[in-house]
């Protein structure tokens, strides 16, 4: 099923939508959830609440904004992270499909808006590679040997390169280095 | 900026504030390219389009194939551990990547043309054929089974992948030579890429359940040990792997009487006697008698010599002893000298066109042909069979004559690389058939003018292939021995 017909049966709450959710993008939910939860049962649970997220969301879904595989990854992250810190804490705040953390204080989230506008043309000035290194680590929470596996470098290849990553980060984000 | 914004004590902390900083989802660029399955089905695609390539132009029909045989392997490693099929297939890849880089690293030793050799490379070369097609049905079956992992129906069209294979394999096999054939494999090869692409395109979903193998070596680290391979054995064959192996002994000095008293004779008549003095006592003792002998002396130009403009290198001799009897008799002497050094010493070759080859309506053969080779080191006169000496039937292609059946003799050497005034003769005897034929023989001589050659192949191998010019490592000069030889033999030559 393409792309648009999955959207436009989500929008119009028709169950094939769901199904072909879950058949066609149920490995990447399980996927982008996976780094964060480490029971089976909570990474199943996680895709079924991220799914009916989509559901009720789907019309929220903005292309202009970006694409659909970003905007199904970030609701699955998020409720992923979401699950996690229930697991971890108790429960807590739960975050919407674009946002990164619970809602901060006014004076913390004019440091928070700052540091994302800093740390946005930060990371789009990285090369490429450095890019998506970036997201796998700080967005996807994936472990260093995920990361190795996948990109075909040995652990300590990309613990070197995390390391180059944030010294560069370091340097234009100002912030002052470690030893 | 505001450094407070970003201080942070250690790289934990950092992190903390990364994360904390996150500026929002990636962009969709970003979030494809975070993916477990597209580094190895890329690396798939490419390998197996490589795989498929045959272009014969600067080595890159065995280069191309070569890349794509490693990006399969690295494909497969990392998916391995996903199914009993696809573990399989890294199995089939590694048989597969083995068996290539033993055949590339074969062609950089002579010894691949030996009937040893011949064996081995028929027996690699199968290895291969039958490896990457099982690789693909591996494929076929590993691909489906991640997509069934996945909840998704098993199709990935990869099957017809090993149909089209299989065709190709059955073209190769029928040898069809017409013009259909050439269109109908770009056809084939515009349709497999086509579906290799989307192959790719129909697994992007399903690929995200896939876990690659964790790996003690890195991609670039197996990568590197298997070029590391590859560069050692490519560089021990054109060290040790071009020359001929050749039994080099101290040459004895000649002491029988009798031929010392022919010596005398044959160098009265105008024998040149650096070439009487290389002939053993048993070939001056069948001289014995001579009435009367023609020679003829030539520098022959080389392209890698050091002089500057290369001339006076090789001298060839070429010396034609009339034996006594009622029927004409000649005993053909065609000698060579190096009389300077070359810039390469790898595999020489004699290719000899016999007067009773080239005129058989005048003369007949008397025996066969025989010959040696000598050298001088460390004041030692040394000496040393042919490699091969002998008759050899080939097919013969040629701008002019095109392409034809053929049988000559040949004589393989190689000549060592510090030894002083290194040469050799061949010689034969024919007689007369009927009166009126001129003695003609040619000597084609074919020398190796530098090291690198791929596949390696010996001077014997490229005189039979007619690969002597521009860009050849090798190169062919030419000499012959022609007279008419007059019926009385108390007048000298030429004075009839």
């Amino acid at each position: 099923m393409k792309e648009a017909e999955l959207i436009a049966l989500l929008r119009a709450k028709n169950e094939q939508g769901m199904q072909a959710l879950l058949a066609e993008y149920g490995a990447l939910m399980r996927y982008v959830a996976a780094p964060f939860l480490a029971d089976g049962r909570d990474l199943e649970e996680c895709v079924s609440e991220a799914a009916m997220r989509v559901w009720n969301g789907a019309d929220r879904f903005d292309p202009a904004r970006g694409g659909w595989t970003a905007w199904l990854t970030a609701v699955t992250r998020n409720t992923a992270l979401n699950l996690a810190r229930k697991a971890g804490r108790g429960g807590g705040e739960s975050l919407e499909e674009n946002a990164v953390s619970p809602d901060p204080l006014p004076e913390e989230a004019v440091l928070r808006a700052e540091r994302q506008a800093a740390l946005r043309r930060a990371v789009n000035a990285l090369p490429e590679g450095d890019r998506v290194l970036f997201y796998r680590k700080y967005y996807y929470r994936q472990s260093t040997a995920q990361i190795a596996r996948e990109t075909g470098l040995s652990p300590r290849a990309v613990e070197g390169r995390l390391y180059r990553l944030r010294l560069r980060l370091r340097e234009s984000l100002g912030g002052e280095r470690d030893g | 900026m505001d450094k407070k914004l970003w201080d942070a004590s250690g790289d934990a902390e950092f992190d903390r504030l990364l994360e904390c900083g996150l500026p929002g989802p990636p962009p969709d660029e970003v979030a494809r390219a975070v993916t477990p399955w597209r580094r190895p089905m890329e690396r798939l695609i490419w390998g197996l389009a490589l795989t498929g390539v045959t272009l014969r132009f600067a080595g890159l029909q065995y280069w191309l194939p070569a890349a794509g045989v490693l990006l399969c392997l690295l494909a497969f490693r990392m998916m391995r551990r996903e199914n009993v099929w696809l573990r399989a297939g890294w199995v089939l890849s590694g048989a597969y990547a083995g068996a290539t880089l033993a055949l590339l690293i074969l062609n950089a030793f002579l010894w691949r043309a030996s009937d040893i050799g011949q064996a081995v490379t028929a027996a690699l070369t199968v290895l291969c054929r039958v490896a990457q097609l099982g690789q693909l049905v591996c494929l076929w079956r590993g691909l489906g089974r991640v997509r069934r992992a996945a909840g998704m129906p098993e199709g990935t069209g990869a099957g017809w992948l090993v149909v089209w294979y299989a065709g190709l394999y059955g073209l190769a096999l029928a040898r069809y030579n017409g013009l259909l054939v050439p269109l109908a494999m770009i056809g084939l090869y515009g349709l497999l890429l086509a579906n290799l692409y989307r192959l790719g395109r129909g697994m992007e979903n399903a690929g995200y359940a896939l876990h690659p193998a964790p790996a003690r070596l890195s991609d670039r680290a197996l990568s590197g040990l298997l070029a590391g391979i590859l560069a050692m054995g490519l560089a021990a064959g054109y060290a040790f792997g071009g020359r001929l192996p050749m039994d080099w002994q101290p040459a004895a000095s000649p002491e029988d009487p009798q031929a010392a008293a022919v010596r005398k004779e044959l160098a009265a008549l105008g024998f040149p006697e650096g070439v009487l003095a290389d002939l053993t006592d048993e070939e001056v003792l069948a001289c014995r008698g001579a009435r009367r002998l023609v020679v003829s002396e030539r520098d022959l130009e080389l392209p890698d010599a050091y002089e500057p403009g290369g001339q006076g290198t090789l001298r060839s001799t070429g010396v034609a002893v009339e034996l006594p009897g009622e029927r004409e008799r000649w005993t053909l002497f065609q000698h060579f000298q190096w009389t300077g050094p070359a810039l390469w010493w790898g595999t020489e070759c004699l290719q000899l066109w016999p007067v009773y080859d080239l005129l058989p309506e005048g003369w007949a053969a008397e025996g066969g042909v025989s010959g040696r080779l000598l050298c001088e080191r460390d004041g030692q006169t040394l000496t040393a069979p042919y490699w091969y000496l002998g008759e050899q039937s080939y097919t013969s292609r040629s701008v002019f004559w095109g392409e034809e059946e053929r049988r000559d003799v040949f004589a393989a050497f190689s000549l060592p690389r510090n030894a002083q005034n290194r040469r050799g003769y061949l010689t034969y005897t024919v007689e007369e058939v009927s009166d009126g034929w001129i003695v003609d023989s040619w000597l084609n001589y074919i020398h190796q003018t530098g090291a690198f050659q791929y596949p390696v192949c010996s001077a014997l191998e490229t005189c039979q292939t007619g690969n002597t010019g521009m860009g050849s490592a090798f190169c062919l000069v030419q000499d012959a021995l022609q007279f008419y030889p007059n019926d009385d033999p108390l007048l000298p030559f030429g004075a009839e």
